[in-house]
């Protein structure tokens, strides 16, 4: 039954993926733009629905990981004239290490309290930048193009452009055709796929189901050989490594890197985005962050700063209100017409055997 | 030789000793029932042996294993999977999930290949259809999309058996497993329990508190008071031993 296709999901899924792939030819630098930073949301959110939404580990630090991820992205393109694909990997791997390292002690405290210490990363992480003003550029930041100054300028011009590194920063190569914004579109949307298609086999897996285990019944888990503590950290690293995936895509999008963009505000934005969505799920991250980037760009500008609030609003009552999320929501009234069609069916089963056993006993 | 012994286990919580010197085996086949007055420590005893408690004193070999030196999460893939007096199922999975859950220690598949997707896809596939008959076996086919919450009582217990027996364990562990059920379901399940042992080569261990099922079904008998055990032997010696119907039998159950 799983296993036939459904016809109406997969003419959603198409049309979905040629509206994505024609997008940024109809649309103007700056939609496309916006269209990137969805992306960009979309991954950091899909790394928290994994930790948090999956498995059950609430992490409100999540911003410090993404920021992670754009410092190195920018250290080692600008300082050390990494690639941007050897820059990725490299921050990949190093946001890894770092959540395996977290998540250990993690192991030992849950809920709210991982909470708060959680928490205490995300607050940490911009005084960390700062102490290391000297290679992070401090609280201005650093724009991601080679600065005079820093090595021999012309050489520095000339990798670059080999690297896809220019003064405007993540640069298309000649062979596409394409403008810069549209390049920069295409690789992250293809990237993003990779990821949410990983993330999604791992949801459906054995692994994912312990996962889903650990998180509402960690005896059971533990019962049917679940090894808790394994599962637990790896996610953590897994999750960390999304999100500085997030962190390269917010450096090659915006070419700047201050520490004011991975404060709490958005560790609790990418939180925001993973609940409201449905953090339980793939596709809800994609909706919060649709959402939560349609509603900055509906609020008009001199208002910005109560954008904050309105999200902290949100979280409240949406936690409240549809622990679910958006999916979560659709999921129950499919659950509920199942239930509804599974009652009727052993009804009428029971009806006819009595039916028969009143035959019988004529 | 006995599949699992249980030597000389005891068990505090504060002042409070659950298990005392508690000593008796299983043998290979053998449905053998646990009872004894609430707090007599029966469920103190399935914990200990998923090593959710810790033991103060004593041993438990499972088919010449030390089990007590292994994590909880090492039991189920010697081959023991149990049921819980108050059930523990996975409300965020639907039924089939929660039956697939019970099968984690007897099928592979880590982070990479699962990420990955491709290599597990046909194991994926065999497990949902094994999972999907022992379903059936329990009578729950129609069930296995619903999720695991919201239905009746005697439909979760029985998830839980189908979850159990997904592990293809060797010895299965059932706690109160008829409570709540109604008289003509729990005949069903002692018919089940039987077939079961004999389709699937199972070891039962059984705790329970409807007499007619446990003599009915069982083929030795342990009865525990106070975290000590009283007697032991086969149902008709049980029936009959004074110092049993004294301390269970005769009281209000
Ligand atoms: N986790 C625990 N903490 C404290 N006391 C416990 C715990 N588990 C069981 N006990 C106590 O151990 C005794 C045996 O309980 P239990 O094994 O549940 O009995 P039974 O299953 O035979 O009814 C009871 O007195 C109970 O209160
Ligand atoms: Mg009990």
């Amino acid at each position: 039954m799983s296993e036939s296709i459904d016809w109406r999901r997969a003419l959603v899924i198409v049309a979905f993926a040629i509206a994505a792939i024609v997008a940024p030819q109809v649309l103007g630098v700056s939609d496309v733009n916006l269209l990137s930073e969805i992306i960009y949301l979309s991954t950091a959110a899909l790394a928290l629905a994994l930790i948090t939404g999956f498995n059950g580990q609430i992490s409100l630090g999540h911003g410090a990981f993404v920021g992670m991820g754009a410092y190195i992205t920018m250290i080692l393109t600008v300082d050390y004239n990494v690639s941007y694909v050897a820059a990725g990997l490299i921050s990949l791997g190093a946001a890894f290490v770092v959540g395996l390292i977290i998540g250990l002690p993690a192991l030992r405290i849950t809920g709210v309290y991982l909470a708060l210490v959680t928490l205490a990363l995300a607050t940490l992480f911009p005084q960390i930048v700062n102490r290391l003003g000297d290679i992070t550029g401090g609280s201005v930041g650093r724009r991601l193009v080679p600065r005079e100054g820093y090595g021999d300028w012309d050489r520095l011009q000339e990798v670059g452009r080999r690297r896809f590194l220019s003064t405007e920063g993540f640069r298309a190569p000649d062979w596409t055709g394409l403008a810069n914004d549209q390049w920069r579109y295409y690789v992250f949307l293809a990237i993003a796929v990779v990821v949410f298609v990983l993330v999604r086999n791992l949801t459906r897996s054995r692994v994912g189901r312990g996962l889903v285990a650990i998180r509402d019944n960690e005896t059971a888990a533990e019962v049917a050989g679940v090894p808790i503590a394994k599962y637990k950290v790896l996610t953590f690293g897994i999750s960390a490594a999304i999100a500085s995936v997030a962190g390269w895509m917010f450096a090659v999008l915006n070419n700047d890197v201050s520490p004011t963009s991975f404060t709490i505000v958005l560790s609790i934005t990418l939180l925001v985005a993973a609940v409201l969505g449905g953090a339980n799920s793939i596709i809800g991250p994609i909706i919060g962050a649709v959402v939560i980037i349609g509603l900055r760009e509906a609020v008009p500008a001199g208002s910005q700063q109560y954008t904050n609030v309105i999200f902290g609003i949100a979280l409240i009552v949406l936690i409240l209100a549809a622990p679910g999320g958006v999916v979560g929501i659709y999921r129950k009234n499919q659950f509920k017409r199942k239930q509804r069609q599974a009652v009727r069916a052993a009804e009428e089963f029971k009806a006819a055997l009595e039916a028969q056993e009143a035959t019988v006993a004529e | 030789m006995a599949l699992l012994d249980v030597e000389d286990v005891s068990v505090r919580f504060g002042g409070v000793t659950a298990l005392d010197g508690l000593t008796f085996g299983i043998d290979e086949g053998q449905i053998c029932a646990l009872i004894g007055p609430n707090g007599a420590g029966k469920t103190t005893l399935f914990n200990v042996i998923s090593r959710l408690y810790d033991a103060d004193r004593g041993a438990v070999v499972f088919d010449g294993r030390d089990l007590l030196s292994l994590p909880p999460h090492g039991i189920a893939g010697l081959g023991i999977a149990r049921t819980f007096q108050n059930l523990a199922l996975v409300q965020g999975l639907s039924v089939l999930d929660n039956v697939m859950v019970g099968a984690h220690a007897s099928t592979t598949g880590g982070f990479a290949a699962s990420l990955l997707g491709l290599p597990v896809r046909a194991r994926e596939r065999e497990g949902r259809a094994r999972a999907l008959e022992v379903l059936e076996r329990v009578g729950l086919g129609g069930y296995a999309q619903l999720p695991a919450f919201g239905l009746p009582y005697g439909t979760l217990k029985r998830i839980e058996l189908a979850r159990a027996l997904a592990a293809r364990p060797r010895l299965l562990m059932l706690d109160e497993p008829a409570s709540g059920l109604t008289h003509s379901e729990v005949g069903e399940l002692s018919d089940m329990i039987r077939s079961l042992r004999d389709e699937f080569d199972l070891t039962v261990l059984l705790v329970e508190h409807h007499m007619n099922m446990v003599m009915g079904i069982s083929d030795n008998v342990v009865v525990m008071e106070f975290g000590q055990k009283i007697a032991d032997g086969p149902p008709a010696q049980i029936q009959g031993d004074e110092r049993v119907i004294g301390a269970y039998l005769g009281g209000p159950g």
